[in-house]
């Protein structure tokens, strides 16, 4: 429309964009005096780089179209076009999926409702060599959405499976996805069974959590709230609200009572669960909270940011106590997955230049730095969780990539002594030891879980 | 983990010297903590408990079966029995696994106070408003043994009764104080005075002995808490020397005492007071000298207990049973928020450095941040804390979210 007013009165559109006094305009009316043409390319110009105002949703959406059209909806998006990536979820509703087919059907794939998966133990080759992709023996199931009925065969794959969370004792499993919804798996002997969905959030899922007590799952989601649901009954008990931005990630304490949230609105949150309210406000870091983690005795909360900083804080105080950054070449990449070794004393961080690095945070120090095969990067773009393995006699580091591997480090050599093909080809979102790292459960972006059993050393 | 992180000197800090917290939750008689310090049980003069949680300052847990206030709490060491007494004539060994009372005992008169045997959750002694103390077992049937007031070598005829007792740590031996002033020492396996020793004249109202069971106080209602060397409990009691290093008094306001409790490490002891001032004192015992007096209560003061792991006092008023909790303020660090902050005392002129803007070459960059290819043990703790209490688990009690 503007284009057209452009046409016959170049001033006017530039006058709506910009307002009145302002500096296109003056610009626009002087080149409008020289001359017809330069004043008319100019008030396109203004018109073209000041599109409508939009609303966050609108925004995001637009975003989307603009920045991975190809994609399936509901991916995750680029906030800032250079490097610097944050996840979104879709904000439209989750449409059932029906019409995506499905590029990986294994044998022993599994939809929610069919009944006891049988631990296919037999189907893995024995690992010869390091880089082999079968050392743990291959278990899948689909998540998809619980209204899913049995004739549409292949369970569909654009729900984007985010996190994954483990009963303490691993008996249950839950997931969520940006379809608004968490669902719980029931774990057994003879394998992982649908158990039931959990609906209320009105936007995607980024995080859950179960309470160390497993009584609870806490939920954090793009619409702003964290809620607390009662696992066994199925209920919402609670509905934190007070961020004021899509709630990233979250993690419990110990002893159950405090929870902690990290926000795209920059902000660190202390929940106390048994009045419901918000303790405290961390507000140290300039871009979205990625990731968070509790040291084991329940004091320090590590956490990690896109601003490329990794903070630590004192629970009791909300101070900060330290900061890391890596600042290798005067940028520091952002920082995607923050997590405690399992005596505290280290912190395993990967960041968006594509490495996972160990730091002795105490001496401000990397100790080591973990790459891809062939020192590629391990992810550049996505949020991918990481993981300690202390079951072996060595301990390993272990984070998916961005093209479907699941890499095992060892600490001491950095070397990658173990290789797992998830076989989707898309971002392994998170990687959960279960049973003490007996299994391994590893969450890819379009919605495919596997449970890996561990075999051999 | 956090105070290895946090300033040196207010981390060495002994004790706490700000009034940071009260909380309102009702009106609380009594207060302790747990060992850990995670925990804090209120009771109340109605005879309700709160577990309080020192993370959050909310309370978790709400025990009711007591119907008048309660006169004692004891935690033990697990973290998940909690011993109450009140002056309901019960003794109540409650399950915070639960949260319900898994044992009781119904006295014949209200309960001074009662002692949970550090060994044995089971076992307690319980002083008894005009009747001789007990000790008592209730792991099966209930076993409730009588103990003797009248001290050893004294006619019995002299009417005087047990007002308060304790236990050594490793539950060898029962203290208890009477009203004529005599401390009595029983045998914990014979549950036989083995030897008494007379502290004053009046009423012996607190017994305290420190946890690493080096010093022994007595409070006595003459104003005066009287401070001696701790014998050795693993020798028989007949040769204990109790020897007097200390007296507290206040000389001017003639201060009653109220509650005392030493620190962690017997270095310093603190106690409330009755009367005109408000506030609760802190002694070093070495030298017996007064370090610090923590103002800022409106109201006087009752129970009071050192929670040593978070270096904070907590104290219950009387009139409002409000809870003051003193703890040591930690300054935030303006350094930690980025690495190349330096703090420095007052503005200096700064001077460029030779090198500091010299181009470095990238493959010196490298160089510098180079790792060292050292073993790095990511499995083992570190097995004590920056305060050197050790890194223990415990029981955690359950603390459910409230519905909307």
């Amino acid at each position: 429309m503007l284009v057209f007013v452009a046409v016959i009165f170049p001033p006017l559109p530039v006058c709506i964009k910009r307002g009145l006094c302002s500096a296109d305009m003056l610009i626009n009316i002087a080149l409008c005096l020289l001359g017809y043409v330069p004043g008319l390319i100019h008030s396109w110009y203004i018109i073209l780089k000041n599109p409508d105002m939009l609303n966050y949703d609108d925004l995001e959406r637009q975003q989307i179209i603009i920045n991975i059209p190809s994609s399936p909806p509901g991916m995750v998006v680029s906030r800032q076009p250079d490097r610097t990536k944050i996840q979104f979820r879709h904000p439209e509703p989750f449409q059932t999926p029906h019409s995506h087919n499905p590029t990986l059907v294994e044998q022993n794939q599994l939809s929610p409702r069919s009944s006891p998966l049988p631990l296919n133990r037999e189907a893995n080759e024995r690992p010869s060599e390091t880089n082999q992709p079968s050392q743990l023996a291959q278990n899948v199931l689909y998540g998809s959405t619980a209204d899913y009925t049995p004739e549409e065969a292949p369970p569909s794959y654009d729900n984007v499976m985010n996190e994954t969370a483990k009963h303490p004792n691993g008996s249950i499993l839950a997931t969520a996805s940006i379809d608004r919804t968490i669902k719980l798996w029931k774990r057994s002997e003879t394998g992982v069974t649908y158990w039931k969905t959990l609906v209320g959030h009105t936007k995607g899922i980024s995080s859950i959590e179960f309470a160390p007590n497993s009584k609870f799952i806490a939920s954090a989601s793009d619409d702003l709230t964290i809620r607390i649901w009662d696992v066994k009954r199925g209920e919402l008990v609670q509905i934190l609200r007070g961020h004021t931005f899509h709630v990233t990630v979250l993690k419990f304490h110990y002893r159950g009572s405090i929870l902690v949230s990290g926000s795209a609105d920059e902000n660190i949150r202390v929940w106390d669960l048994r009045r419901a309210k918000c303790m405290k406000v961390l507000s140290a870091h300039s871009d979205p909270i990625s990731s968070l983690d509790f040291s084991f005795d329940g004091t320090v909360i590590v956490s990690g940011s896109y601003d490329g900083l990794i903070r630590l804080f004192d629970l009791e105080t909300g101070q900060c106590l330290k900061t890391l950054i890596y600042d290798k070449s005067g940028s520091s990449y952002p920082v995607s997955c923050v997590t405690f070794s399992p005596n505290s004393k280290y912190i395993l961080s990967s960041s968006l230049d594509g490495f996972v690095r160990l730091w002795d945070y105490m001496n401000n120090k990397v100790v080591k730095t973990f790459q891809n095969v062939d020192g590629g990067a391990v992810a550049e773009k996505y949020s991918l969780g990481t993981c300690f393995l202390t079951c072996f006699a060595s301990p390993l580091v272990c984070s998916g990539d961005e093209k479907g591997k699941v890499l095992m480090w060892d600490i001491q050599s950095k070397g990658i002594v173990c290789q797992l093909d998830t076989g989707s080809g898309s971002p392994v979102m998170e990687v959960e030891p279960v049973d003490n790292g007996e299994q391994l459960l590893t969450v890819c972006m379009n919605g495919q879980i596997r449970l890996w059993q561990c075999e051999g050393e | 983990m956090n105070l290895s992180l946090l300033d040196p000197f207010a981390v060495a800090k002994e004790y706490p010297d700000t009034l940071a917290q009260t909380l309102a939750y009702g009106h609380s008689t009594q207060v302790r903590y747990s060992y850990k310090g995670e925990y804090l049980a209120s009771g109340l003069v109605d005879g309700i408990i709160l577990i309080i949680d020192t993370d959050t300052n909310s309370t978790i847990q709400v025990l009711r079966d007591h119907t008048r206030a309660i006169t004692s709490l004891n935690w033990s060491p697990c973290g998940r029995y909690l011993l109450s007494s009140s002056k309901d004539w019960k003794v109540n060994l409650w399950d915070l696994g639960t949260c319900k009372v898994i044992r009781s005992y119904n006295f014949e008169g209200p309960v001074w106070c009662s002692v949970m045997n550090p060994q044995n959750h089971f076992q307690f002694v319980a002083a008894l408003v005009d009747n001789d103390p007990v000790f008592a077992d209730l792991e099966h049937e209930p076993k409730i043994t009588k103990l003797d007031t009248t001290p050893l070598g004294q006619p019995n005829t002299v009417k005087q009764s047990t007002l308060t007792a304790t236990m050594t740590p490793d539950s060898n031996y029962i203290l208890t104080g009477t009203s004529k002033g005599w401390l009595n020492v029983i045998d914990t396996r014979s549950l036989q005075i083995v030897r008494s020793l007379s502290v004053c004249s009046s009423n012996i109202k607190n017994i305290e002995i420190s946890p690493n069971c080096s010093k022994l106080a007595v409070n006595s209602s003459d104003r005066i808490i009287r401070q001696y060397t701790m014998p050795d409990t693993s020798v028989s009691a007949e040769t204990w020397e109790f020897e007097l290093k200390n007296r507290y008094q206040d000389a001017v306001n003639r201060l009653q005492w109220n509650a005392l409790k030493f620190n962690h490490n017997s270095e310093y002891m603190c106690a409330s007071t009755l009367g005109a001032t408000h506030d609760v004192y802190i002694w070093e015992t070495g030298m017996g000298s007064l370090v610090k007096i923590l103002e800022g209560s409106n109201d006087e003061l009752l129970a009071v207990d050192w929670n040593y792991r978070k270096c904070s006092i907590v104290a219950t008023t009387m009139d409002t049973g409000t809870l003051s909790i003193w703890s040591v303020v930690i300054p935030q660090k303006w350094s930690a928020l980025a690495p190349d902050f330096e703090e420095i005392e007052e503005n200096i002129d700064y001077e460029e450095k030779e090198d500091e803007f010299d181009y470095v070459d990238e493959d010196d960059m490298n160089k510098q941040i180079e790792e060292e290819g050292d073993e790095i043990d990511v499995i083992q703790r570190e097995e004590v804390d920056a305060r050197g209490f050790p890194f223990v688990d415990s029981f955690v009690i359950e603390s459910v979210p409230v519905s909307e």
